[in-house]
């Protein structure tokens, strides 16, 4: 391992989080609040810690397989924590385990919250809550991923960082250089932003801080709002039919977005992971909005589609935003949800969960096992996108899953030895794993997660990290070989 | 016309073979002595010991007075430097045999200065895929853009021209039926004339327009349904070719191999087809994987024994039809008689496309029909020609050859008695092995 190389990276990161820091001062100063030094001093201290780092290990640039996973691991616990700073600064959340509970659970587009009274919170500190939002927005296209688009010094093994950080089995290029393929990446990701805010702010009649807000934790598919309620909180239809199209848009590979950016708007169609995403999600619909229906909690049927998509994908895309509480539905719907919880969005995309890319390559998998049993002699190759999946691809993709149901098991059984009944152990795994956000039971829609012990807390903010940097990056820190000289 | 081949292996031997039939200077270049001593001593031609790539070898064969320079060994890379340096020697027509699909860009070769790429897999599977397709036909051949088909087929036990000459059928059919150009019976090609008995299992072919030769089979060979599924055994590069080509076309394939290593490769770049590891021969994984039901069986494996096998095979267990995939011309007058509906040979389609492009008095095409010898050429007439404006009856047209069909400003003519040639017209000749050269000098009369 070479530790001063992972310093200098961790160094750099930490500058870019500092700078960022310097937003909500500028929101603060407009508001004229008095928090402005707090996120100053902490950016001050961001830059110090960072510069020094980055001094430290000037004279090792070089990086390895195994630093990549080092660098991205840390880098997400380090700027975690330069994160939380602001939150027990300026007051609003005192605890240190909270805090950084609050700020994991935001860089990882978790958007589980410890806050009962956002609002409060809100009414004093809109600094506060613009931050969260704001490190929602960087957490989703990803941390490295910006500072490799910022800055290509990370140059060698640059690839390493952006697979490790990047969700789904196989990142796609979208240019020769891995810096470029970031700018782009977040080119897109501004753009698509960037109108959301203002068919927010122009259509939706939201004020200019929450359209922002919830633009950015909507195309991160985090989850936090900026009330208590959620978006539910608007009672507007637009505003929530606005979201439902951008946190659809956010679960979407974003390689086909800048794909279709540049005039090829056939490339949505012609992907079997967008096909088999958009299929699940009009299929769980249906199904939710059934049962709603029958159930006869809502009145009428525009209310009643409205209620079931928003939920359907603000869960399937692991956003996590609630327009109602759908912890008082039939309980199939809450197994509907469960299921794509685990799901998640697509590969490439900023949402969470196993993917469905994944998924459908399982699918796959388990129809060629089927298909093995009629013709025994078959030598059978999966395809993806017209093309065949090697199998390197493929038991990759499976030891995924196996390792995501363990993480996700063990999980459950450390929340139930900790006296949580099981639907709220299940629930909040999920939640946190998948980077949802609500879960089930005591950590339902219209609950948060600060009544839970200490330990609990910290329990989960690992499996955000392990759920957001795709098990793997994580895990591998976890082996002692990863550690050794050699 | 001065014709240097390079390499005397499979391909290069029949080409050497055939064109040495009519011309006289023919040298070919073979780097094995062993082999070039054994085509020294069957072939009717100048067979030199040498390095076909070497410029300075070359130049003392001569390629300035070169008038079609034909490299065919079994290297890619020795077939394309060897036709380059021709070409900077001088060489007039450069031919070379490329298999690898790398080297083309669309139908043309990358390589500028090579006028013919001939690639023999891909040849094969269209010859391939047209007698598949056309369900009754054991071979298929296409002149004038398609207008003028000849094709050929077996007799069907049922069929309605059993038992009867051709003057009774084409009584009864009139307008329906088309010219019969030849007759295989028992291994053996004749000429027919109007009081010939059709027989059950014999290969006729007939010739004339497109539409009227595919109306006219329906009398010759009962239709069988449309091809829904194929089996194909071996994997190379005719099998991935030829089950890509299927699969676009909508059909269920189903590709067998014994080589696991090439079966993983054509399941990964060959989305539709299910990929089966086995023998070709092994009855009972044919069987499980549904032989009986299959309207097609190919068999273009390496080994041409167990080609022959597993078509016999499928033969047995009821398959609609199958095509063999066999080099060596010994084999095939067995195959007809077992019952295997059409043999296919690479390398003589290779052969034959080069032999094709050799232009000589008139000639537009020809092509060789089976393994017996037999061509069919066509001519496009000109001024000179003495068998302008007379009707066929008068014209003492060459014994062992017949004239199938014939253009009048792109209208199929049946040609009869009194049908009268006129310049500018094509026609479709049918000759015997014995027969070609006079054919071709008639034609040619009056050059």
């Amino acid at each position: 391992m070479n530790l001063r190389g992972i310093g200098r990276v961790l160094g750099f990161l930490l500058l870019v989080t500092a700078g960022a820091l310097l937003l909500p001062a500028a929101v603060d100063l407009y508001y004229g609040e008095g928090d402005w030094n707090v996120f100053v001093l902490a950016a001050l201290g961001g830059a110090v810690a960072g510069a020094g780092l980055m001094w430290l290990g000037r004279r090792n640039p070089e990086l390895r397989h195994r630093e990549g996973f080092a660098i991205v691991s840390l880098g997400w616990i380090a700027v975690g924590v330069l994160g939380a700073v602001p939150f027990v600064g300026t007051g609003s959340i005192p605890n240190f385990t909270d805090a950084i509970f609050e700020s994991i659970s935001g860089f990882t587009t978790t958007g589980s919250t410890i806050m009962t009274d956002i609002e409060g919170v809100g009414a004093s500190h809109h600094a506060v809550l613009f931050w969260r939002s704001l490190i929602q927005w960087l957490g989703g296209m990803g941390i490295v991923v910006l500072a490799l688009a910022i800055l290509p010094l990370l140059g060698v093994g640059g690839m390493q960082l952006f697979r490790a950080e990047s969700p789904g089995p196989s990142p796609d290029r979208l240019s020769s250089r891995i810096s470029a393929t970031a700018r782009l990446l977040w080119g897109v990701y501004v753009l698509i932003t960037g109108l959301e805010v203002l068919l927010l702010w122009l259509v939706g009649g939201m004020s200019v801080f929450n359209a922002v807000c919830h633009a950015f934790t909507t195309m991160a598919t985090g989850g936090f709002s900026t009330l208590d309620s959620s978006v539910g909180g608007f009672a507007s239809p637009a505003v929530e039919w606005i979201i439902v199209v951008f946190m659809f848009l956010a679960g979407v590979n974003f390689s086909l977005h800048y794909v279709a950016l540049t005039g090829r708007f056939r490339i949505y169609w012609k992907d079997d992971e967008f096909r088999f995403y958009t299929f699940v999600t009009l299929g769980a619909s249906l199904l939710v909005f059934g049962v709603l229906l029958r159930s006869g909690l809502i009145q009428g049927y525009e209310a009643n589609i409205r209620a079931a998509v928003f939920q359907v994908v603000s869960i399937g895309t692991t956003t996590g935003y609630g327009s109602a509480d759908y912890a008082l539905w039939p309980p199939f719907t809450h197994t509907v949800l469960l299921l794509l919880m685990a799901i998640g969005g697509c590969a490439g995309s900023t949402g969470g969960g196993i993917k469905m890319m994944r998924i459908l390559l399982l699918m796959k998998h388990a129809l060629a096992e089927m298909k093995k049993l009629v013709h025994p002699r078959a030598v059978i190759t999966l395809w993806f996108n017209e093309r065949a999946v090697t199998p390197a691809l493929s038991t990759n993709v499976l030891g995924f899953f196996l390792l995501f149901m363990t993480v996700f098991v063990a999980g459950t059984l450390l929340l139930t030895l900790a006296g949580r009944d099981i639907v709220t152990a299940v629930g909040a795994t999920a939640a946190t794993l998948g980077n949802i956000g609500p879960g089930l039971g005591d950590v339902g829609p219209t609950c948060n997660f600060a009544f839970m012990s200490g330990a609990e807390k910290w329990l989960l903010v690992l499996m955000m990290l392990i759920g957001r940097l795709e098990l793997y990056t994580v895990l591998v820190l976890l082996m002692p070989s990863t550690w050794r000289r050699v | 016309m001065k014709i240097v081949i390079v390499g005397a292996g499979a391909v290069g031997d029949d080409l050497a073979r055939r064109v040495s039939l009519r011309e006289s200077n023919v040298v070919v270049i073979e780097l094995d002595h062993d082999r070039a001593v054994k085509a020294q001593e069957h072939l009717d031609c100048r067979v030199v010991e040498g390095n076909g790539v070497n410029p300075g070898f070359l130049e003392d064969v001569g390629m300035d007075n070169t008038d079609l320079f034909a490299a065919v060994t079994d290297s890619d890379e020795t077939n394309i430097i060897s036709s380059l340096t021709a070409h900077r020697l001088g060489a007039r027509v450069k031919v070379a045999r490329v298999r690898s699909p790398e080297y083309y860009r669309g139908d043309q070769l990358v390589f500028d200065g090579i006028d013919l790429a001939i690639n023999p897999d891909i040849e094969a599977v269209r010859a391939m895929r047209k007698i598949l397709w056309e369900s009754a036909a054991t071979d298929v051949h296409d002149f004038a853009g398609g207008r003028v088909r000849v094709v050929g087929a077996k007799v069907d036990d049922s069929a309605f021209v059993v038992g009867k000459t051709l003057q009774q059928v084409e009584k009864a059919l009139g307008s329906r039926w088309a010219l019969v150009i030849t007759v295989v019976r028992n291994g053996e090609t004749l000429i027919p004339r109007g009081d010939t008995v059709i027989q059950q299992g014999d290969q006729v072919y007939i010739a004339g327009a497109r539409g009227a030769v595919d109306r006219a089979l329906s009398y010759v060979h009962a239709p069988t349904d449309r091809l829904k599924n194929v089996m194909i055994v071996g994997a190379g590069t005719t099998g991935l070719e030829l089950a890509r080509d299927l699969t676009a076309l909508g059909v269920n394939v189903k590709l067998i191999d014994d080589d696991e290593q090439r079966c993983r490769r054509a399941s990964e770049t060959l989305h539709h087809v299910l990929v089966l590891h086995g023998d070709g021969t092994d009855v009972d994984l044919l069987v499980s994987e549904g032989v009986a039901s299959m309207d097609g069986f190919v068999a273009v494996d390496r080994n041409e024994e167990a080609n022959m096998m597993a078509c016999l095979l499928a033969h047995h267990h009821g398959v609609g039809k199958t095509v063999c995939q066999v080099d060596r011309p010994d084999y095939v007058p067995l195959l007809s008689q077992l019952g295997v509906d059409a043999a296919v040979s690479p390398r003589l389609s290779t052969a034959d496309a080069i032999a094709r492009f050799v232009k000589r008095g008139g000639v537009v095409s020809t092509h060789s029909l089976g393994f017996s010898g037999s061509e069919i050429l066509q001519f496009r007439l000109d001024k000179r020609n003495k068998c302008l404006n007379k009707p066929l009856a008068k014209i003492n047209f060459p014994r062992d050859a017949v004239i199938g069909a014939v253009l009048k400003r792109g209208q199929v003519v049946t040609p009869r008695g009194d049908t009268i040639l006129q310049v500018g017209d094509e026609v479709v000749v049918f000759a015997l092995p014995a027969g070609a050269a006079a054919v071709e000098s008639f034609f040619s009369q009056g050059r």
